[in-house]
């Protein structure tokens, strides 16, 4: 699976264990923006990157914040407490910052394989970015090829 | 194309309207879609489009077979676009474009067989500017969705189906196409990938349509670049911290101010479909052949439709802005349909030859099978049949997407954030009021695109 292996990778460089290590083991906090789509095929990114966010979260290493497309719901439940005076409302001192952002998008290419089939390549990419530094701490790729189904719709 | 027969040519009547049958239910069927559009046009003048896709919906078993069905679903997924109803538009536009792609890949290796039948038996694949258009309203549809990210996929689509079109006319090695790049979509992509937050592909794309405008479409099609888009450059060049590039344009006239102008207020941006595209008709070129047959062969005409506006203007109770032409689809089409005209010529005489050394096969053999069984003149009988059928049913192939405008507009507006009204006036050549679309509950954000797409037929 493309997604597990890709954060496998990242969880073990050397930049997890440097930030503990500044950090008095605490776990750092990472806002991922969800996997672009920057090919020319329609692709449905959503799904690989919930498995992406799954991964991260379920390794027990980093912290999660909610994607910045998620944001807005968080905001609107934030406003409708404000308006309603809760204890809480308005209050964002105990938002999270992040220490890194986790970024990625999918380019695709043509090729044709040994039996003249056209085969989609697919290339991952994906980048962790340290925010005060705005260093990029990892990067990885994954590319994985299909066979391209020529399905017409039916009339 | 069709051959003309002797005239001591004879047929029994029977045998020829067993023979003509499909061939005028082909012709019927062109009628058919064509009295179609005459009954959902009226609806499409009102603003009614929901209603005008339900009739089409409810003529598509009647009107229209299976071979049409890429222009079925390009008029329907234009009229649910602008009824609002954007992913049936969009299922409808990906579905021509797969249908296309399947019968783009079967007419390179069509062949010969082709060459027999009449253009209007075969299945419609699309002009290429249909094949490039109909991503302008996909990517309209995710945009208008606020889905920016599939709106670029849509028009990188078009970009590459651009591409593909110019490497399949250059290994045809003939005249090859003069519509090679879209500045409209260019310029579309650069406002979506500015919306993105991409400054410096958005920067790539608006300077790749400026020197489209500049270099093709002004020679070509007769417009140069609007005049906002050295403003988009200059701001996207601001941005991207390319201040000497942003210097050239300004010597255009841009002052560079939009990009304050954007912080404070939001933009809206109406893209307007004006007219109708042009609409084929049939012309003959008429040639005599050996043993006194005539060829004739019928090749599409592109005969523009007429329309009143020549002016469109945003009004927003009374902060007003004026449209831009940025597509002209009638000019692309018959300039480029224009240029391709030896081609098409070439081609369809080759049709027509075809055919002739059909009918004259026909003549040959049926006359040796009349004279194995000691009688004459079966032959002629069947080759004069033929050849009526052919004379009497070569019909152009006159199918287009009827739905598409003659032209695209935009207009574009910085309103406060809020919810506005804003009224689409559309004038003719006297400054008198043609028709006009009243955009309710327009949103606006501060730094923000909000996209709006009207027509008008006026």
């Amino acid at each position: 699976m493309v997604a597990q292996e890709m954060i496998q990778d990242c969880l073990t460089r050397p930049w997890l264990e440097g930030f503990k290590a500044q950090n008095l083991g605490r776990l750092p906090v990472v806002r991922f923006h969800s996997i672009k789509n920057r090919s020319s095929d329609r692709i449905d990114t959503k799904f690989f990157s919930k498995q992406v966010e799954r991964e991260l979260l379920n390794s027990g290493q980093v912290e999660i914040l909610a994607a910045m497309d998620e944001m807005t719901d968080v905001f609107n439940e934030q406003e409708l407490e404000a308006s309603k005076g809760g204890p809480d409302a308005g209050d964002y001192s105990q938002e999270l910052d992040a220490d890194f952002i986790l970024t990625g998008w999918v380019v695709t290419q043509n090729e044709t394989d040994g039996y003249g089939r056209t085969v989609k390549a697919y290339l991952v990419t994906m980048e962790l970015i340290d925010t005060k530094t705005t260093r990029k701490v990892w990067m990885g790729e994954k590319r994985i090829r299909k066979i391209v189904d020529q399905a017409a719709y039916s009339w | 194309m069709h051959l003309c027969p002797r005239p001591s040519g004879s047929s029994h009547p029977a045998v020829r309207l067993l023979l003509v049958a499909p061939f005028l239910a082909v012709v019927a069927c062109q009628h058919g879609m064509m009295g179609t559009y005459q009954r959902v046009r009226p609806y499409m003048a009102d603003g009614r489009y929901g209603e005008a896709a339900e009739m089409l919906t409810a003529a598509k078993d009647e009107a229209y077979n299976k071979r049409d069905r890429v222009m079925f679903w390009l008029d329907r997924g234009t009229l649910r676009h602008y009824a609002g109803d954007l992913e049936a538009s969009t299922e409808d536009l990906v579905a021509a474009e797969k249908a296309m792609d399947v019968l783009f890949t079967k007419s390179v290796s069509r062949g010969v067989a082709s060459m027999l039948t009449n253009p209007t038996v075969t299945e419609y694949e699309g002009e290429d500017y249909e094949k490039v258009l109909l991503y302008l309203y996909t990517a309209l549809n995710h945009a208008m969705a606020g889905d920016l990210e599939n709106a670029l996929v849509e028009v990188r689509r078009a970009q590459d189906r651009l591409h593909a079109l110019e490497v399949y006319y250059r290994q045809e090695g003939g005249l090859g196409t003069i519509y090679t790049q879209d500045a409209f979509l260019y310029w579309f992509a650069g406002i979506l990938l500015e919306e993105e937050g991409s400054h410096n592909d958005a920067l790539v794309a608006f300077r790749r349509a400026f020197a489209a405008y500049q270099d093709d479409y002004a020679p070509l099609f007769g417009i140069g670049p609007p005049p906002f888009l050295a403003e988009d450059v200059v701001r996207a060049a601001l941005r991207s911290g390319m201040d000497d590039l942003a210097s050239e344009y300004r010597a255009l006239g841009a002052s560079g101010r939009s990009t304050e102008a954007l912080a404070a207020n939001g933009e809206l941006i109406v893209i307007i479909g004006v007219g109708e595209s042009p609409l084929k008709y049939d012309t003959f070129i008429t040639a005599p052949a050996p043993g006194g047959y005539l060829i004739r062969v019928a090749l599409p005409a592109l005969q523009p439709i007429p329309f009143l506006t020549r002016r469109v203007r945003l009004d927003a109770r009374g902060v007003r802005a004026d449209a831009t032409i940025v597509e002209p689809v009638e000019t692309i089409a018959v300039e480029n349909y224009a240029h391709r005209l030896p081609n098409i010529t070439a081609m369809a005489t080759a049709r027509a030859i075809a055919k002739y050394a059909a009918v004259k096969g026909i003549e040959i053999a049926g006359n040796a099978a009349s004279r194995h069984h000691g009688s004459s003149g079966l032959g002629d009988l069947l080759g004069g049949v033929v050849s009526v059928v052919n004379y009497f049913t070569e019909e152009a192939d006159k199918r287009s997407w009827r739905t598409l405008p003659a032209e695209f507009h935009v207009a574009r507006l910085y309103l406060p954030e809020g919810t506005h009204r804003v009224d689409v006036v559309f004038e003719d050549a006297m400054g008198r009021e043609v028709d006009r679309i009243s955009l309710e509950e327009v949103t606006i954000r501060v730094g923000r695109r909000t996209f709006r797409s009207v027509r008008s037929l006026e």
